[in-house]
Protein backbone atom coordinates (compact mmCIF):
# COMPACT_ATOMS: atom_id res chain seq x y z
CA UNK A 1 0.00 0.00 0.00
CA UNK A 2 1.26 3.24 -1.03
CA UNK A 3 1.58 6.34 1.39
CA UNK A 4 0.84 9.74 -1.03
CA UNK A 5 1.22 12.97 1.11
CA UNK A 6 -0.30 16.28 0.32
CA UNK A 7 0.80 19.49 1.70
CA UNK A 8 -1.95 22.51 1.19
CA UNK A 9 -5.23 22.14 -0.17
CA UNK A 10 -5.48 25.19 -2.38
CA UNK A 11 -5.98 24.85 -6.02
CA UNK A 12 -3.34 22.49 -6.73
CA UNK A 13 -3.36 20.12 -3.87
CA UNK A 14 -7.13 20.20 -3.29
CA UNK A 15 -6.87 19.09 -7.36
CA UNK A 16 -4.41 16.23 -6.42
CA UNK A 17 -6.62 15.26 -3.62
CA UNK A 18 -9.51 14.58 -4.94
CA UNK A 19 -7.76 12.62 -8.25
CA UNK A 20 -6.04 11.05 -5.87
CA UNK A 21 -8.80 10.07 -3.69
CA UNK A 22 -11.41 9.21 -5.80
CA UNK A 23 -8.84 6.43 -7.83
CA UNK A 24 -6.74 5.06 -5.47
CA UNK A 25 -7.97 6.20 -2.21
CA UNK A 26 -9.61 2.97 -1.13
CA UNK A 27 -6.15 0.77 -1.83
CA UNK A 28 -3.99 3.20 -1.01
CA UNK A 29 -3.41 5.85 1.87
CA UNK A 30 -3.65 9.46 0.98
CA UNK A 31 -2.85 12.49 3.76
CA UNK A 32 -3.90 15.97 3.53
CA UNK A 33 -2.40 18.16 5.99
CA UNK A 34 -3.87 21.72 5.26
CA UNK A 35 -3.50 24.85 7.98
CA UNK A 36 -6.97 25.57 7.48
CA UNK A 37 -10.13 22.92 7.61
CA UNK A 38 -11.74 24.33 4.04
CA UNK A 39 -10.70 25.31 0.67
CA UNK A 40 -10.79 28.95 -0.57
CA UNK A 41 -11.79 29.90 -3.83
CA UNK A 42 -9.08 32.41 -3.46
CA UNK A 43 -10.87 34.43 -7.70
CA UNK A 44 -13.76 35.73 -5.91
CA UNK A 45 -11.59 37.57 -2.62
CA UNK A 46 -12.26 40.20 -4.77
CA UNK A 47 -15.81 40.40 -4.03
CA UNK A 48 -15.36 39.87 -0.86
CA UNK A 49 -13.59 42.51 -0.20
CA UNK A 50 -16.21 45.30 -1.64
CA UNK A 51 -18.16 43.45 1.05
CA UNK A 52 -20.64 42.35 -2.53
CA UNK A 53 -19.97 37.85 -1.36
CA UNK A 54 -20.71 36.76 1.67
CA UNK A 55 -17.32 34.71 2.67
CA UNK A 56 -19.07 31.35 3.32
CA UNK A 57 -19.85 31.58 -0.32
CA UNK A 58 -15.90 31.02 -0.71
CA UNK A 59 -15.53 28.48 1.46
CA UNK A 60 -15.57 24.41 0.79
CA UNK A 61 -15.34 22.62 4.34
CA UNK A 62 -12.53 19.54 3.40
CA UNK A 63 -13.29 17.19 5.94
CA UNK A 64 -16.58 15.85 4.81
CA UNK A 65 -15.14 15.79 1.31
CA UNK A 66 -12.39 13.65 2.07
CA UNK A 67 -14.19 11.09 4.14
CA UNK A 68 -16.42 10.69 0.88
CA UNK A 69 -13.12 10.36 -1.05
CA UNK A 70 -11.29 7.73 1.47
CA UNK A 71 -8.56 10.78 1.81
CA UNK A 72 -7.07 11.06 5.62
CA UNK A 73 -7.61 14.92 6.44
CA UNK A 74 -5.48 16.17 9.20
CA UNK A 75 -5.68 19.37 10.11
CA UNK A 76 -2.79 21.24 11.08
CA UNK A 77 0.95 22.78 9.72
CA UNK A 78 4.11 20.86 8.41
CA UNK A 79 6.76 22.23 9.18
CA UNK A 80 9.67 19.49 8.34
CA UNK A 81 10.22 17.53 5.69
CA UNK A 82 12.84 14.45 6.31
CA UNK A 83 13.07 13.21 2.44
CA UNK A 84 15.68 10.64 3.37
CA UNK A 85 13.71 8.74 6.35
CA UNK A 86 10.67 9.71 3.77
CA UNK A 87 8.11 11.23 6.56
CA UNK A 88 7.03 14.88 7.47
CA UNK A 89 6.01 16.49 10.94
CA UNK A 90 3.08 18.29 11.48
CA UNK A 91 1.79 20.30 14.43
CA UNK A 92 -2.27 19.74 14.91
CA UNK A 93 -3.94 22.97 14.38
CA UNK A 94 -5.67 21.85 18.00
CA UNK A 95 -2.81 22.38 19.32
CA UNK A 96 -1.33 19.01 20.15
CA UNK A 97 1.84 17.54 19.66
CA UNK A 98 3.74 17.73 17.06
CA UNK A 99 2.90 14.65 14.52
CA UNK A 100 5.28 12.40 12.34
CA UNK A 101 3.21 11.26 9.01
CA UNK A 102 4.80 8.73 6.38
CA UNK A 103 4.95 9.15 2.64
CA UNK A 104 6.43 7.69 -0.48
CA UNK A 105 5.12 9.81 -2.50
CA UNK A 106 5.34 13.73 -1.21
CA UNK A 107 3.03 16.85 -2.69
CA UNK A 108 4.05 20.23 -1.64
CA UNK A 109 1.37 22.38 -2.77
CA UNK A 110 1.92 24.69 0.06
CA UNK A 111 1.00 27.74 -2.15
CA UNK A 112 2.96 31.12 -1.45
CA UNK A 113 4.26 32.63 1.49
CA UNK A 114 3.04 36.72 1.48
CA UNK A 115 6.15 38.22 2.26
CA UNK A 116 4.93 41.20 4.00
CA UNK A 117 8.38 42.03 5.55
CA UNK A 118 9.58 42.55 1.98
CA UNK A 119 8.44 46.05 2.58
CA UNK A 120 7.92 48.30 5.04
CA UNK A 121 5.06 49.46 6.13
CA UNK A 122 3.05 47.22 3.39
CA UNK A 123 -0.26 44.51 4.67
CA UNK A 124 -2.88 44.60 6.99
CA UNK A 125 -1.38 43.25 10.36
CA UNK A 126 1.53 45.96 10.73
CA UNK A 127 1.42 47.71 8.05
CA UNK A 128 -1.26 50.47 6.80
CA UNK A 129 -2.51 48.91 3.72
CA UNK A 130 -4.99 46.52 2.83
CA UNK A 131 -4.95 42.25 1.22
CA UNK A 132 -7.45 40.48 -1.13
CA UNK A 133 -5.20 37.49 -0.60
CA UNK A 134 -6.67 35.46 2.52
CA UNK A 135 -10.09 35.41 3.61
CA UNK A 136 -9.75 37.17 6.77
CA UNK A 137 -7.60 40.14 4.93
CA UNK A 138 -10.24 40.33 2.26
CA UNK A 139 -12.92 40.90 5.13
CA UNK A 140 -10.87 43.13 7.08
CA UNK A 141 -10.65 45.27 3.43
CA UNK A 142 -14.33 45.52 3.00
CA UNK A 143 -14.85 46.80 6.55
CA UNK A 144 -12.28 49.24 5.99
CA UNK A 145 -13.60 50.04 2.60
CA UNK A 146 -17.25 51.01 4.07
CA UNK A 147 -15.71 53.22 6.23
CA UNK A 148 -14.10 55.18 3.39
CA UNK A 149 -17.70 54.97 1.51
CA UNK A 150 -18.78 56.86 4.93
CA UNK A 151 -16.65 59.22 4.70
CA UNK A 152 -17.12 59.85 0.94
CA UNK A 153 -21.50 60.09 1.57
CA UNK A 154 -20.31 63.01 4.17
CA UNK A 155 -18.31 64.64 1.22
CA UNK A 156 -14.64 63.90 1.59
CA UNK A 157 -12.81 63.06 -1.35
CA UNK A 158 -10.80 59.32 -1.33
CA UNK A 159 -7.98 58.47 -3.16
CA UNK A 160 -7.54 54.76 -3.78
CA UNK A 161 -4.80 53.27 -4.98
CA UNK A 162 -4.82 49.52 -6.03
CA UNK A 163 -1.56 47.77 -7.33
CA UNK A 164 1.14 45.89 -6.40
CA UNK A 165 3.48 46.73 -3.14
CA UNK A 166 6.83 45.08 -4.00
CA UNK A 167 9.07 45.54 -6.65
CA UNK A 168 9.24 41.88 -7.17
CA UNK A 169 5.58 41.11 -6.78
CA UNK A 170 3.02 39.12 -9.19
CA UNK A 171 -0.72 38.47 -9.20
CA UNK A 172 -1.11 41.99 -10.74
CA UNK A 173 -4.63 40.38 -12.44
CA UNK A 174 -6.42 40.06 -8.77
CA UNK A 175 -5.22 43.84 -8.08
CA UNK A 176 -6.97 44.74 -11.49
CA UNK A 177 -10.43 43.08 -10.61
CA UNK A 178 -10.55 44.70 -7.35
CA UNK A 179 -9.56 48.24 -8.97
CA UNK A 180 -12.30 47.43 -11.08
CA UNK A 181 -14.73 46.16 -8.93
CA UNK A 182 -14.31 49.34 -6.63
CA UNK A 183 -14.70 51.47 -9.40
CA UNK A 184 -18.32 49.57 -10.53
CA UNK A 185 -19.01 49.48 -6.81
CA UNK A 186 -18.65 53.22 -5.94
CA UNK A 187 -20.21 54.35 -9.59
CA UNK A 188 -23.51 52.01 -8.60
CA UNK A 189 -23.52 53.98 -4.99
CA UNK A 190 -23.12 57.22 -7.03
CA UNK A 191 -19.88 58.17 -5.48
CA UNK A 192 -17.25 57.57 -8.35
CA UNK A 193 -17.27 61.22 -8.69
CA UNK A 194 -15.88 61.73 -5.16
CA UNK A 195 -13.07 59.18 -5.84
CA UNK A 196 -9.72 58.78 -7.25
CA UNK A 197 -8.16 55.73 -8.86
CA UNK A 198 -4.69 54.73 -9.30
CA UNK A 199 -2.85 51.72 -10.30
CA UNK A 200 0.38 51.60 -9.52
CA UNK A 201 2.57 48.41 -10.73
CA UNK A 202 5.96 47.05 -11.42
CA UNK A 203 4.50 45.76 -14.93
CA UNK A 204 7.02 46.96 -17.51
CA UNK A 205 4.14 48.50 -19.76
CA UNK A 206 0.33 48.71 -18.53
CA UNK A 207 -1.36 45.16 -19.18
CA UNK A 208 1.48 43.29 -18.80
CA UNK A 209 0.23 41.41 -16.10
CA UNK A 210 3.37 39.49 -15.48
CA UNK A 211 2.83 37.26 -18.75
CA UNK A 212 4.79 39.61 -21.30
CA UNK A 213 1.57 40.98 -22.19
CA UNK A 214 -0.88 39.82 -24.53
CA UNK A 215 -0.82 40.48 -28.22
CA UNK A 216 -4.59 38.92 -30.06
CA UNK A 217 -6.52 39.49 -33.11
CA UNK A 218 -9.93 41.36 -33.63
CA UNK A 219 -10.72 42.31 -37.13
CA UNK A 220 -7.56 41.22 -38.65
CA UNK A 221 -5.56 43.39 -37.15
CA UNK A 222 -3.17 42.62 -34.08
CA UNK A 223 -3.77 44.44 -30.55
CA UNK A 224 -2.03 44.67 -27.11
CA UNK A 225 -3.05 44.08 -23.99
CA UNK A 226 -1.32 47.60 -23.32
CA UNK A 227 -3.77 49.51 -25.48
CA UNK A 228 -6.80 47.30 -24.28
CA UNK A 229 -5.95 48.31 -20.60
CA UNK A 230 -5.29 52.00 -21.32
CA UNK A 231 -8.62 52.55 -22.99
CA UNK A 232 -10.19 51.09 -20.10
CA UNK A 233 -8.81 52.96 -17.72
CA UNK A 234 -9.14 55.95 -19.97
CA UNK A 235 -12.73 55.05 -20.11
CA UNK A 236 -13.42 54.81 -16.63
CA UNK A 237 -10.98 57.61 -15.32
CA UNK A 238 -8.59 55.56 -13.97
CA UNK A 239 -5.26 56.79 -13.80
CA UNK A 240 -1.73 54.36 -13.99
CA UNK A 241 1.65 54.50 -12.54
CA UNK A 242 3.45 51.56 -14.12
CA UNK A 243 7.36 50.48 -13.99
CA UNK A 244 7.31 51.42 -10.15
CA UNK A 245 8.84 49.72 -7.59
CA UNK A 246 6.92 50.00 -3.99
CA UNK A 247 9.73 50.32 -1.39
CA UNK A 248 8.00 51.88 1.64
CA UNK A 249 4.78 52.62 2.97
CA UNK A 250 3.80 54.83 5.56
CA UNK A 251 -0.25 56.19 6.88
CA UNK A 252 0.34 58.72 4.31
CA UNK A 253 2.34 57.92 1.47
CA UNK A 254 3.89 54.95 -1.17
CA UNK A 255 7.43 55.36 -1.60
CA UNK A 256 8.70 53.75 -4.57
CA UNK A 257 11.73 53.80 -7.19
CA UNK A 258 11.46 53.86 -10.74
CA UNK A 259 13.04 52.38 -13.95
CA UNK A 260 15.31 55.03 -14.11
CA UNK A 261 15.96 54.91 -10.45
CA UNK A 262 14.32 58.02 -9.34
CA UNK A 263 12.94 58.02 -5.97
CA UNK A 264 9.27 59.48 -5.63
CA UNK A 265 5.95 59.24 -3.82
CA UNK A 266 2.34 58.57 -4.21
CA UNK A 267 0.05 59.53 -2.12
CA UNK A 268 -3.24 57.70 -0.74
CA UNK A 269 -6.11 57.16 1.29
CA UNK A 270 -6.56 53.54 0.70
CA UNK A 271 -4.45 51.13 -0.71
CA UNK A 272 -4.42 47.32 -1.39
CA UNK A 273 -1.52 46.55 -2.69
CA UNK A 274 -0.22 42.67 -3.36
CA UNK A 275 3.13 41.49 -2.16
CA UNK A 276 6.14 39.92 -3.14
CA UNK A 277 5.67 35.60 -3.19
CA UNK A 278 7.97 33.42 -1.36
CA UNK A 279 8.00 29.48 -1.09
CA UNK A 280 6.34 28.50 2.07
CA UNK A 281 9.15 28.16 4.77
CA UNK A 282 9.26 23.95 5.48
CA UNK A 283 12.62 22.88 6.82
CA UNK A 284 14.11 20.23 4.89
CA UNK A 285 16.35 18.13 7.08
CA UNK A 286 18.40 14.97 5.93
CA UNK A 287 19.51 11.53 7.42
CA UNK A 288 22.12 13.27 10.00
CA UNK A 289 19.87 16.29 11.00
CA UNK A 290 21.42 18.47 8.37
CA UNK A 291 19.50 21.44 6.95
CA UNK A 292 18.79 20.33 2.65
CA UNK A 293 16.89 22.86 2.18
CA UNK A 294 19.00 24.14 -0.65
CA UNK A 295 18.95 20.70 -2.15
CA UNK A 296 15.25 21.34 -2.70
CA UNK A 297 14.87 25.09 -3.07
CA UNK A 298 16.14 27.99 -4.11
CA UNK A 299 16.76 31.13 -2.79
CA UNK A 300 12.97 32.07 -2.63
CA UNK A 301 12.39 29.19 -1.28
CA UNK A 302 10.37 27.51 -3.83
CA UNK A 303 10.60 23.74 -5.19
CA UNK A 304 13.32 23.15 -7.78
CA UNK A 305 11.69 20.71 -10.34
CA UNK A 306 12.76 19.40 -13.35
CA UNK A 307 13.03 22.71 -15.38
CA UNK A 308 16.56 24.09 -16.40
CA UNK A 309 17.42 26.80 -14.02
CA UNK A 310 19.87 29.96 -14.14
CA UNK A 311 19.21 30.12 -17.96
CA UNK A 312 19.33 34.12 -18.99
CA UNK A 313 16.01 35.88 -19.80
CA UNK A 314 17.19 35.86 -23.54
CA UNK A 315 17.94 32.40 -23.91
CA UNK A 316 15.12 31.15 -21.36
CA UNK A 317 13.17 33.20 -24.41
CA UNK A 318 13.91 30.60 -26.61
CA UNK A 319 13.79 27.75 -24.40
CA UNK A 320 10.32 26.07 -24.15
CA UNK A 321 11.70 23.12 -22.56
CA UNK A 322 13.63 24.55 -20.21
CA UNK A 323 10.34 25.22 -18.13
CA UNK A 324 9.02 22.27 -16.00
CA UNK A 325 7.02 19.19 -17.33
CA UNK A 326 6.46 17.08 -14.60
CA UNK A 327 7.15 19.17 -11.51
CA UNK A 328 9.32 16.48 -10.02
CA UNK A 329 12.39 17.55 -7.31
CA UNK A 330 15.15 16.26 -9.77
CA UNK A 331 17.30 15.09 -6.32
CA UNK A 332 14.51 13.41 -4.42
CA UNK A 333 12.39 11.99 -7.07
CA UNK A 334 9.19 11.20 -4.74
CA UNK A 335 8.53 14.54 -4.07
CA UNK A 336 6.51 16.77 -6.67
CA UNK A 337 5.70 20.54 -6.18
CA UNK A 338 2.36 22.02 -8.06
CA UNK A 339 0.96 25.55 -8.25
CA UNK A 340 2.70 28.50 -6.65
CA UNK A 341 5.33 25.99 -4.75
CA UNK A 342 7.44 25.23 -8.00
CA UNK A 343 10.32 27.16 -8.71
CA UNK A 344 9.60 28.34 -12.18
CA UNK A 345 13.04 28.83 -14.25
CA UNK A 346 12.60 32.17 -14.81
CA UNK A 347 10.40 35.97 -15.50
CA UNK A 348 8.11 35.49 -18.37
CA UNK A 349 8.30 39.48 -18.00
CA UNK A 350 11.29 41.32 -18.88
CA UNK A 351 13.24 42.18 -16.46
CA UNK A 352 14.71 45.06 -15.41
CA UNK A 353 17.81 46.57 -13.14
CA UNK A 354 17.46 50.05 -12.24
CA UNK A 355 20.52 52.12 -11.82
CA UNK A 356 20.61 51.70 -8.18
CA UNK A 357 20.86 47.50 -8.44
CA UNK A 358 17.17 47.01 -7.56
CA UNK A 359 15.71 44.30 -9.91
CA UNK A 360 12.23 45.54 -10.59
CA UNK A 361 10.11 42.71 -12.51
CA UNK A 362 6.75 41.21 -12.40
CA UNK A 363 7.11 37.19 -11.53
CA UNK A 364 5.50 35.22 -13.11
CA UNK A 365 1.97 34.63 -12.11
CA UNK A 366 0.41 30.93 -11.51
CA UNK A 367 -3.26 31.21 -11.47
CA UNK A 368 -5.84 28.80 -10.74
CA UNK A 369 -6.67 27.02 -13.57
CA UNK A 370 -2.61 26.74 -14.22
CA UNK A 371 -2.19 25.33 -10.21
CA UNK A 372 -5.37 23.24 -10.90
CA UNK A 373 -4.12 21.77 -14.04
CA UNK A 374 -0.37 20.88 -12.61
CA UNK A 375 -2.33 19.48 -9.45
CA UNK A 376 -3.94 16.86 -12.01
CA UNK A 377 -1.01 15.99 -13.68
CA UNK A 378 0.96 15.36 -10.64
CA UNK A 379 -2.02 13.53 -9.03
CA UNK A 380 -2.32 11.98 -12.64
CA UNK A 381 1.42 10.88 -12.57
CA UNK A 382 1.79 9.50 -8.95
CA UNK A 383 -1.54 7.22 -9.52
CA UNK A 384 0.58 5.92 -12.32
CA UNK A 385 3.89 5.48 -10.08
CA UNK A 386 1.51 3.32 -7.92
CA UNK A 387 -0.09 1.63 -10.03
CA UNK A 388 2.48 0.29 -12.97
CA UNK A 389 5.24 2.57 -11.97
CA UNK A 390 5.74 4.73 -14.77
CA UNK A 391 5.38 9.05 -15.35
CA UNK A 392 2.77 9.23 -18.56
CA UNK A 393 2.04 12.98 -18.42
CA UNK A 394 3.35 15.83 -18.86
CA UNK A 395 2.61 19.46 -19.42
CA UNK A 396 4.83 23.22 -19.59
CA UNK A 397 3.44 25.93 -18.97
CA UNK A 398 4.81 27.02 -22.81
CA UNK A 399 2.02 24.45 -23.57
CA UNK A 400 -0.42 25.05 -21.32
CA UNK A 401 -3.81 26.95 -21.97
CA UNK A 402 -5.20 29.22 -19.43
CA UNK A 403 -8.07 31.05 -19.40
CA UNK A 404 -8.47 34.33 -16.71
CA UNK A 405 -12.16 35.97 -16.17
CA UNK A 406 -11.03 39.13 -14.53
CA UNK A 407 -14.25 40.58 -13.04
CA UNK A 408 -14.64 44.18 -13.54
CA UNK A 409 -18.77 44.48 -12.13
CA UNK A 410 -20.17 41.52 -9.95
CA UNK A 411 -23.33 41.87 -11.67
CA UNK A 412 -24.80 39.59 -14.14
CA UNK A 413 -27.41 42.22 -15.24
CA UNK A 414 -25.03 45.13 -15.29
CA UNK A 415 -21.73 43.98 -14.74
CA UNK A 416 -19.04 42.91 -16.66
CA UNK A 417 -15.59 41.12 -17.00
CA UNK A 418 -12.59 41.01 -19.11
CA UNK A 419 -11.62 37.52 -20.21
CA UNK A 420 -8.21 36.71 -20.95
CA UNK A 421 -7.85 33.53 -22.86
CA UNK A 422 -3.91 33.18 -23.58
CA UNK A 423 -2.54 29.73 -25.11
CA UNK A 424 -0.03 29.27 -24.13
CA UNK A 425 0.81 30.65 -20.97
CA UNK A 426 4.49 31.37 -21.34
CA UNK A 427 4.75 32.29 -25.02
CA UNK A 428 6.16 29.59 -26.89
CA UNK A 429 8.39 31.40 -29.90
CA UNK A 430 9.86 27.99 -31.79
CA UNK A 431 5.89 26.94 -31.80
CA UNK A 432 4.45 30.30 -32.58
CA UNK A 433 6.69 31.60 -34.89
CA UNK A 434 5.00 34.75 -35.09
CA UNK A 435 7.28 37.38 -33.05
CA UNK A 436 4.57 37.12 -29.65
CA UNK A 437 4.72 33.30 -28.73
CA UNK A 438 1.43 32.79 -28.57
CA UNK A 439 -1.59 31.35 -31.08
CA UNK A 440 -3.60 34.21 -32.34
CA UNK A 441 -6.38 32.30 -33.25
CA UNK A 442 -7.00 31.33 -29.64
CA UNK A 443 -5.22 34.11 -27.52
CA UNK A 444 -8.05 36.48 -26.81
CA UNK A 445 -9.07 39.64 -24.36
CA UNK A 446 -12.52 41.17 -24.56
CA UNK A 447 -14.63 43.46 -21.86
CA UNK A 448 -18.08 42.63 -21.43
CA UNK A 449 -21.09 41.33 -19.75
CA UNK A 450 -20.63 37.67 -21.37
CA UNK A 451 -17.13 37.23 -19.08
CA UNK A 452 -19.13 38.46 -16.23
CA UNK A 453 -21.36 35.56 -17.16
CA UNK A 454 -18.69 32.83 -17.56
CA UNK A 455 -17.17 34.35 -14.41
CA UNK A 456 -20.32 33.69 -12.17
CA UNK A 457 -20.38 30.12 -14.16
CA UNK A 458 -16.80 29.23 -13.38
CA UNK A 459 -17.03 30.20 -9.59
CA UNK A 460 -20.46 27.99 -9.34
CA UNK A 461 -18.37 25.09 -11.11
CA UNK A 462 -15.40 25.19 -8.95
CA UNK A 463 -17.18 24.89 -5.96
CA UNK A 464 -18.91 22.04 -7.46
CA UNK A 465 -16.13 20.52 -8.32
CA UNK A 466 -14.27 21.10 -5.02
CA UNK A 467 -16.82 19.41 -3.36
CA UNK A 468 -16.32 16.75 -5.51
CA UNK A 469 -19.81 16.00 -6.32
CA UNK A 470 -21.09 13.72 -9.28
CA UNK A 471 -19.61 14.60 -12.48
CA UNK A 472 -16.84 16.68 -11.22
CA UNK A 473 -14.33 15.42 -13.29
CA UNK A 474 -16.00 16.38 -16.62
CA UNK A 475 -14.99 20.06 -15.39
CA UNK A 476 -11.84 21.31 -16.51
CA UNK A 477 -9.33 22.43 -14.05
CA UNK B 1 -19.79 61.77 -15.36
CA UNK B 2 -17.74 58.48 -15.28
CA UNK B 3 -19.41 55.83 -16.81
CA UNK B 4 -19.13 52.03 -17.17
CA UNK B 5 -18.42 52.02 -20.56
CA UNK B 6 -19.67 51.48 -23.95
CA UNK B 7 -23.12 50.39 -25.44
CA UNK B 8 -21.95 46.67 -26.84
CA UNK B 9 -20.22 45.66 -23.07
CA UNK B 10 -23.91 46.04 -21.90
CA UNK B 11 -25.81 45.03 -25.18
CA UNK B 12 -27.17 41.80 -24.14
CA UNK B 13 -28.57 40.29 -27.32
CA UNK B 14 -24.29 41.08 -28.48
CA UNK B 15 -23.61 39.55 -25.17
CA UNK B 16 -24.90 36.32 -25.78
CA UNK B 17 -23.38 35.93 -28.58
CA UNK B 18 -20.09 37.05 -27.30
CA UNK B 19 -20.89 34.33 -24.33
CA UNK B 20 -21.42 31.67 -27.25
CA UNK B 21 -17.62 32.66 -29.06
CA UNK B 22 -15.63 33.11 -25.84
CA UNK B 23 -17.18 29.55 -24.51
CA UNK B 24 -15.78 27.94 -28.00
CA UNK B 25 -12.89 29.67 -28.33
CA UNK B 26 -11.94 28.59 -24.23
CA UNK B 27 -12.80 24.92 -25.18
CA UNK B 28 -10.79 25.10 -28.71
CA UNK B 29 -8.23 26.04 -26.24
CA UNK B 30 -8.62 23.32 -23.86
CA UNK B 31 -8.66 20.69 -26.61
CA UNK B 32 -5.46 22.40 -28.52
CA UNK B 33 -3.71 21.88 -24.70
CA UNK B 34 -4.93 18.05 -24.89
CA UNK B 35 -4.42 17.20 -28.44
CA UNK B 36 -0.49 18.51 -27.88
CA UNK B 37 2.26 16.71 -29.38
CA UNK B 38 4.23 16.65 -26.60
CA UNK B 39 7.94 17.63 -26.86
CA UNK B 40 10.60 14.96 -26.25
CA UNK B 41 13.47 16.60 -25.05
CA UNK B 42 16.77 14.55 -27.01
CA UNK B 43 19.57 15.06 -24.55
CA UNK B 44 23.27 14.51 -25.54
CA UNK B 45 24.79 13.47 -22.49
CA UNK B 46 28.98 13.91 -22.40
CA UNK B 47 30.05 11.43 -20.08
CA UNK B 48 33.24 12.10 -19.11
CA UNK B 49 35.30 10.25 -16.37
CA UNK B 50 37.89 11.85 -14.08
CA UNK B 51 40.48 9.26 -13.76
CA UNK B 52 40.59 9.37 -17.15
CA UNK B 53 40.60 5.47 -17.92
CA UNK B 54 37.51 5.65 -20.32
CA UNK B 55 37.49 8.32 -23.20
CA UNK B 56 34.95 11.00 -23.07
CA UNK B 57 31.41 9.37 -24.58
CA UNK B 58 28.87 11.15 -26.16
CA UNK B 59 25.32 9.11 -25.47
CA UNK B 60 21.90 10.24 -26.81
CA UNK B 61 18.97 9.69 -24.16
CA UNK B 62 15.03 10.78 -23.49
CA UNK B 63 15.81 11.07 -20.13
CA UNK B 64 18.66 13.37 -18.36
CA UNK B 65 21.06 11.58 -16.07
CA UNK B 66 20.97 12.55 -12.03
CA UNK B 67 23.75 12.26 -9.95
CA UNK B 68 24.15 8.59 -8.56
CA UNK B 69 22.79 7.25 -11.75
CA UNK B 70 25.03 4.12 -13.15
CA UNK B 71 25.91 3.89 -16.31
CA UNK B 72 27.51 1.18 -18.76
CA UNK B 73 30.03 2.40 -21.27
CA UNK B 74 31.94 0.34 -23.33
CA UNK B 75 33.12 -2.62 -20.83
CA UNK B 76 33.15 -0.16 -17.68
CA UNK B 77 30.35 0.92 -15.80
CA UNK B 78 30.56 4.59 -14.27
CA UNK B 79 28.54 6.39 -11.62
CA UNK B 80 27.47 9.83 -12.24
CA UNK B 81 28.74 12.22 -9.80
CA UNK B 82 27.84 16.11 -11.44
CA UNK B 83 25.47 16.94 -14.37
CA UNK B 84 26.31 20.33 -15.88
CA UNK B 85 24.02 22.00 -18.63
CA UNK B 86 26.59 22.94 -21.69
CA UNK B 87 24.52 24.53 -23.79
CA UNK B 88 20.97 25.52 -22.96
CA UNK B 89 18.30 23.94 -24.14
CA UNK B 90 17.43 24.71 -27.91
CA UNK B 91 14.02 23.40 -29.11
CA UNK B 92 14.07 19.67 -28.68
CA UNK B 93 17.81 19.44 -27.95
CA UNK B 94 19.64 19.82 -24.95
CA UNK B 95 23.24 19.32 -24.34
CA UNK B 96 24.75 18.00 -21.01
CA UNK B 97 27.97 17.09 -19.40
CA UNK B 98 27.73 14.21 -17.19
CA UNK B 99 31.17 14.32 -14.89
CA UNK B 100 31.25 10.24 -13.91
CA UNK B 101 33.82 7.90 -11.66
CA UNK B 102 34.59 4.54 -12.42
CA UNK B 103 32.50 1.92 -10.34
CA UNK B 104 34.64 -0.33 -8.62
CA UNK B 105 34.09 -4.18 -9.41
CA UNK B 106 33.56 -6.40 -6.25
CA UNK B 107 37.07 -8.52 -6.45
CA UNK B 108 37.11 -12.14 -6.37
CA UNK B 109 38.14 -14.03 -3.37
Amino acid sequence: MAKVVIIGAGFAGHTAAIYLGNKIGQDHEITMVNKFDYFLYLPSLIWVGIGRMKPEKVRVPLKSIYDRINVRFVHGTASEVHPDGKFILAKKSNGSDTIRIDYDYLILATGPRLNWDGTKGLGPADGYTQSVCWLGSAINSSKVYCEYLDRMRFGERIKFVIGVGHPESTCQGAAFEYLMNIHYDLLKLGLRDRADLLWLSNEPVLGDFGVGGIHFKKRGAIHTSENFIREIFRKYNIKWEVQKGVKEINENNIYWEDYSGNYGKTTYDFAMLIPQFRGVQLKYVDKDGEDISRKITNDSGFVLVDGFYGLPYESLHYAPEAWPAIYQNPTYRNIFAAGIAFAPPGPISVPHTTPNGTQITAAPPRTGMVSGIIGRLVAKNIIGLVQGNKISYQERMTEMFTACIASTGNSLWSGSAVSVIVYPVVPNYLRFPNGYGRDESITHLEIGLSSAWIKRIIHTTMMYKARSRFGWQLIPE
Amino acid sequence: MISNGSFWINFKIYQLWRFLVLNFKILKGVEHSKRLRRFVIKYKVSYVVNSGEQPPTIINTSKPPQPGDRVQLGRNEVEVTEVHLSIPPRGEFCFLQATCKLVEKPTKN
